[in-house]
């Protein structure tokens, strides 16, 4: 009868593998792994193979570069004229009273991207505008037409007040 | 004696494994310390300044910060400050101070965000020329800054109309 129990114990003790241990060290691995992982982000270009280009424009327009210039005018009147280049050169111009005691107006603002759609409505795929203000032009006046015209044009080039004489 | 023998089976406590929890706890929190960016976006306006006002929706920044006055050119990040008439005759000497300055704030900057553009937020007051603040801008480009964040207030209300 012991002999018999002794040797049922025997059979039925199977070996269980410690996976408490196993799980701490492959956790240990994960953050190890998670921790010194870099990931650099890859872009693919793809160049479409060479050929011979047929040019049947043999004049490539010139760039329209708008420039956008804002005249502080008899210390009361904002000027905005927007002049650009190209194939057919024109020039927006309109005027717009001061805000009181530095005040953010949004007559300047709406004024600027009244303008700036304007011009996006003729060239569509402009995307880059350069601005001159007068000397005396406030910083206020600055933000107000940079918040106009970021609506439809993100990039803005600021040009010296010395450009100003140059657009007059 | 058998239906005995299973019930003391079922009546095994289970035991909570309280070492190893610990210790997956302690990697976890390593992994988030070691994961986690600490970025304050702070200004500091004077008192006596009225800053301008924007629709702009925009978020600030991380970066360090120029206040313009009416006199000087405060840089609190560089631990400088400048008279405004540097900026619009600049000295040779005290610009490559300058461009020393910006050269190791950018390095150091590199290596603790390795952030690769180096932005500065500009504050001045509503009434500050655009001569003054183009000048200052101009300087500070000169300087190694590569993007300048001008800093307004947010307004939300429709805004002054013309009078």
């Amino acid at each position: 009868m012991f002999e018999d129990f002794d040797s049922v114990s025997h059979k039925a003790h199977i070996p269980e593998p410690e996976l408490v241990p196993i799980l701490d060290a492959l956790t240990s691995v994960i953050f190890f792994l998670l921790l010194s992982t870099t990931f650099i982000e890859l872009t693919k270009i793809t160049v479409p193979p060479s050929q011979t280009s047929v040019v049947t424009d043999p004049q490539t327009p010139p760039p329209t570069t708008p420039k956008l210039y804002i005249k502080v005018d008899g210390g009361k009147n904002l000027e905005m004229k927007l002049k650009w280049a190209g194939k057919n050169p024109d020039q927006i111009k309109k005027t717009v009273l001061r805000a009181p005691d530095n005040m953010r107006s949004r007559e300047v603002e709406s004024i600027a991207h009244d303008i700036i759609k304007e011009f996006k409505g003729k060239f569509p795929e402009e995307k880059s505008i350069q601005m001159i203000f007068s000397d005396s032009a406030t910083y206020q006046e600055l933000i107000s037409v940079m918040d106009g015209v970021r609506v439809e044009i993100q990039d803005i080039v600021l040009l010296s007040p010395e450009d100003m004489k140059v657009g007059e | 004696m058998s239906f005995e023998f299973s019930e003391v089976k079922r009546k095994r406590p289970v035991t909570l494994q309280l070492t190893t929890m610990i210790d997956v706890f302690t990697l976890i929190i390593i992994f988030l310390m070691m994961s986690t960016v600490l970025g304050g976006v702070a200004i500091v306006i004077p008192k006596d300044m009225k800053t301008a006002k924007s629709v702009s929706k925009e978020a600030m920044e991380t970066a360090p910060q120029v206040v313009i006055t009416n006199d000087k050119v405060l840089i609190p990040t560089l631990k400088t400050e400048y008279p405004l008439s540097f900026f619009f005759n600049q000295n040779p000497n005290e610009l490559a101070q300058l461009k020393a300055l910006v050269g190791n704030y950018i390095k150091n900057a590199a290596n603790e965000s390795k952030n690769s553009v180096v932005n500065i937020n500009v504050v001045a007051d509503a009434s500050t020329p655009y001569k003054t603040v183009f000048n200052v801008v101009k300087v500070l480009r000169m300087s190694g800054f590569q993007s300048i964040l001008f800093i307004a207030e947010g307004d939300t209300n429709k805004g002054e109309p013309s009078k």
